[in-house]
């Protein structure tokens, strides 16, 4: 009886959060057999044409082969700066409180304001970046007229709104560790790599794990920073996968096909999710 | 106190199974059996192939004229729009005399939601899907279709029979627009309340500071005869002004474009050249692409191309939108700038006028729209008819003083043409030209899937400026390729 009670309490919650949650995901799902051409409808099936579609289309390819360089570029250069960051404000020091707000500036700011913000310091007329440049005697450049830096640019912007994120979380990890193993570790010769390796690689594994999920499912459903700050431009060059399911769904209210692609983009994240846990289970 | 017992993995199971089943069909349910209107039908570029009946959300529609009145139970309109209404310029000087003119005349507050241009369309539909929208927006004339599609605007047909013959007449001004854009199947379902169109604007005291003072006597009493003329001028400018820019010092581009929006590259900066060339961007009444046929896309391409090549406008173009550019012809780094008429507030606010901002004609037909006033169909009845009332205060009864006072509006009624404002000084000198654009250089893009073919074409255009392609295989090659992409998405 207590036990069934207890399930009583709880229930509101699963029902708030299953049912609310799933049922847009259901029918996101039945969309992703049916074609719309104006309003959300399911007049029209058509199977699996909508993946297949794409699956066969050069334009999505482009967008999945952008995706991919831009989320692992944007993982493993935020995860190595957030590491080092927080091993810095591990330090401690006068200014490690002060650092930790202005790092998480970074992180306050809305992302489609952050991406404005980069498109204008990446400006060829009048961009912070260009002014830097052409003070010091150096020639401009466009960073953004090239399919290669327009997509450095995007990755650029995208970890410096991600890596205060991550580097809390990991501050937050590093400091639950316990002194005294490195206080050992120091009594036994071990240097600061070693201490590193051994210690605090091996203790902050859950929390590096926790980061590195989160960062690749914020860069693959990063719509903002392409959205602002290229365009997906030059000529579609940097079109991610969630810009072109913005376009699909907003633009040319191809309600289906958006659906298709935000499945596409769902089974993206779960085997890399699931790729993460099983490396992370089988290191332990 | 005994612990409790553990629930065991087959309870706990159960139980969420069974909240997931009650929120699917809950939910469900509650989706489904709200009932939807959906229509299939013609609009141009559509073959149709099913029709169903719309049901039920325009209520309340008398089959007979009536007189529509201001309802007394409505105190509020809310209004979408794209301009930014607390600037200090002639735009917002006009549209707040409308807004200002309305509640004084019918006691009614009009609210004004600002959203960027290309959102409010999408908006609207996704509003409209929820059940919850203002009742009146700026829609855009490329969207049309789609709002026809979704049933998601008023047809206005019921107000206009209430119009007296004299307004209709006055209306007829605009006729060409509101049939090439906002009427399908007989049904007009907004009305335009500007018409935008294009032209050069150009930089002329820093030409004549250059010594080009012949140039600008040209430019103002015979403009460009063709595009090889245009070509010329744009090379005489760069060449002459070389050193000499009086606010750069160095050499003046003559600009012309940019090509960071893909939609903007192809209405404003491709498909004037297409045409002048002979070629289409789609078929009529399929609606399926065509921008790929004949010799006049290769012309086209290398036409732009030229401008890029031999250094006339910057690549850095490339990667500039409207606005920078408009700053870069103010500032004196860009020489001209094919824009619309939309733009003169700012340049006027810039301190521009017809002695430093010159203007002529584009030698080709024009990429001309009108963005219309549209209506929402699920409110309620007293709402529609103050929603009408605005609408006619601002499109018919106010059209003179709007126009006269924005000067850069292309009224859309007669009575407005006549405004001595829009015919002596400053706003003459540019609204002369536009006009005579809009009247016999005006050409429209309309299709069903405005967004997806510019998109598909852009992209393609801009590699092929950015590579600097000459060879006319190849520029057929990848426009043949674009057009099958095309085709085969949404037309398959």
């Amino acid at each position: 009886m207590k036990s069934k009670f207890y399930l009583l309490l709880i229930l509101p919650t699963f029902f708030l959060i299953f049912g609310v949650k799933l049922f847009p995901i259901s029918i996101i799902v039945l969309l992703s057999f049916y074609e719309t051409t104006a309003r959300i409808s399911f007049d029209k099936p058509v199977g699996l044409e909508n993946f297949i579609s794409l699956l066969v289309e050069d334009r999505f390819l482009n967008n999945l082969r952008v995706t991919l360089i831009f989320v692992a570029e944007t993982v493993i250069i935020t995860l190595a700066l957030s590491v080092a960051l927080a091993l810095a404000l591990q330090r401690g020091g006068k200014l490690s409180s002060l650092a930790r707000t202005l790092i998480l500036l970074a992180w306050v700011i809305m992302g489609i304001a952050a991406a404005m913000m980069w498109r204008l310091a990446f400006d060829f007329f009048a961009g912070a970046i260009n002014g830097i440049l052409y003070f010091m005697g150096f020639p401009k450049v466009n960073l953004l007229l090239s399919p290669i830096s327009a997509l450095q640019a995007m990755i650029v912007t995208a970890v410096w709104r991600y890596t205060p994120f991550a580097t809390i979380l990991l501050w937050a990890g590093l400091k639950s560790i316990e002194r005294e193993y490195y206080e050992s570790a120091k009594v036994d010769g071990a240097s600061r790599l070693q201490q590193f390796r051994y210690i605090t690689l091996p203790l902050l594994k859950t929390t590096l794990l926790t980061v590195l999920l989160l960062l690749t499912i914020y860069s693959f459903y990063a719509t903002e920073i392409p959205l602002a700050l290229t365009g997906g431009g030059p000529f579609l060059s940097t079109e991610t996968l969630s810009l072109r399911l913005y376009r699909e769904a907003f633009e040319y209210f191809a309600w289906g096909r958006a659906s298709a692609i935000s499945i596409f983009l769902f089974a993206l994240n779960l085997v890399i999710g699931l790729g993460y846990i099983r490396i992370y289970r089988g290191r332990r | 106190m005994s612990e409790p017992k553990k629930v065991g993995r087959r309870t706990f199971l159960n139980y969420a199974i069974a909240v997931v089943v009650t929120g699917v069909i809950v939910g469900a349910a509650t989706y489904f059996a709200v009932p939807k209107g959906v229509t299939t039908v013609t609009a141009p570029g559509t073959t149709v192939t099913t029709t169903k009946t719309v049901t039920t959300t325009v209520t309340g529609t008398p089959t007979t004229s009536r007189t529509i009145t201001m309802p007394p139970t409505v105190k509020e309109l809310r209004l979408r729009h794209f301009y930014d209404l607390t600037l200090k310029d002639n735009r917002a000087t006009a549209y707040n005399l409308v807004l200002s003119t309305f509640k004084q005349k019918y006691g009614v507050d009009v609210t004004v939601e600002r959203l960027p241009y290309d959102k409010l369309d999408v908006k609207w539909i996704a509003d409209f899907e929820a059940r919850t929208m203002p009742e009146l927006s700026l829609i855009s004339p490329q969207y049309q279709p789609v709002h026809w599609r979704a049933g998601s605007l008023q047809p206005l047909n019921e107000y206009l029979d209430t119009l007296t013959s004299k307004e209709k007449e006055d209306l007829g001004l605009a006729k060409s627009v509101i049939d090439g854009y906002h009427t399908f199947d007989g049904k007009i379902i907004g009305l335009p309340f500007e018409i935008h169109t294009r032209a050069i604007f150009y930089r002329r005291n820093l030409l004549e500071a250059v010594g080009l003072t012949d140039l600008v006597n040209k430019l103002e009493t015979k403009g460009v005869s063709d595009l090889d003329d245009l070509l010329n001028v744009a090379r005489t400018i760069k060449k002459e002004s070389k050193g000499k820019n009086p606010v750069t010092g160095g050499e003046m581009f003559p600009g012309l474009l940019h090509y960071y929006d893909v939609r903007g590259l192809v209405e404003l900066y491709w498909a004037p050249f297409l045409w002048y060339y002979g070629g289409e961007l789609y078929e009529s009444p399929t609606g399926k692409a065509s921008w790929h046929k004949g010799d006049a896309p290769i012309k086209a391409t290398k036409y732009v191309v030229t401008w890029f090549s031999e250094e006339l406008t910057p690549m850095d173009m490339l990667t500039t939108d409207a606005p920078t550019t408009r700053k870069q012809l103010v500032d004196g780094r860009l020489a001209m700038f094919i824009d619309g008429n939309y733009a003169l507030p700012y340049y006027r606010s810039q301190g521009m006028d017809e002695k430093t901002l010159g203007i002529f004609k584009l030698p080709t037909k024009v990429f001309t729209n009108s963005w219309s006033i549209g209506m929402s169909p699920i409110i309620p009845q007293d709402r529609k008819d103050a929603s009408w009332m605005f609408i006619k205060h601002w499109v018919i009864d106010m059209m003179p003083d709007f126009a006269a006072t924005y000067g850069a509006a292309i009224p859309t009624t007669y009575s407005a043409l006549e405004r001595p404002e829009l015919k002596t000084g400053t706003t003459g000198y540019y609204f002369n030209i536009l006009k005579d654009v809009a009247e016999k250089n005006a050409k429209a893009i309309k299709h069903e899937h405005y967004a997806g073919l510019l998109d598909t074409l852009g992209p393609v255009l801009q590699k092929i400026v950015a590579e600097k392609i000459t060879d006319e295989k190849e520029i057929a090659s990848r426009l043949e390729k674009a057009a099958n992409a095309f085709n085969e998405k949404f037309y398959p």
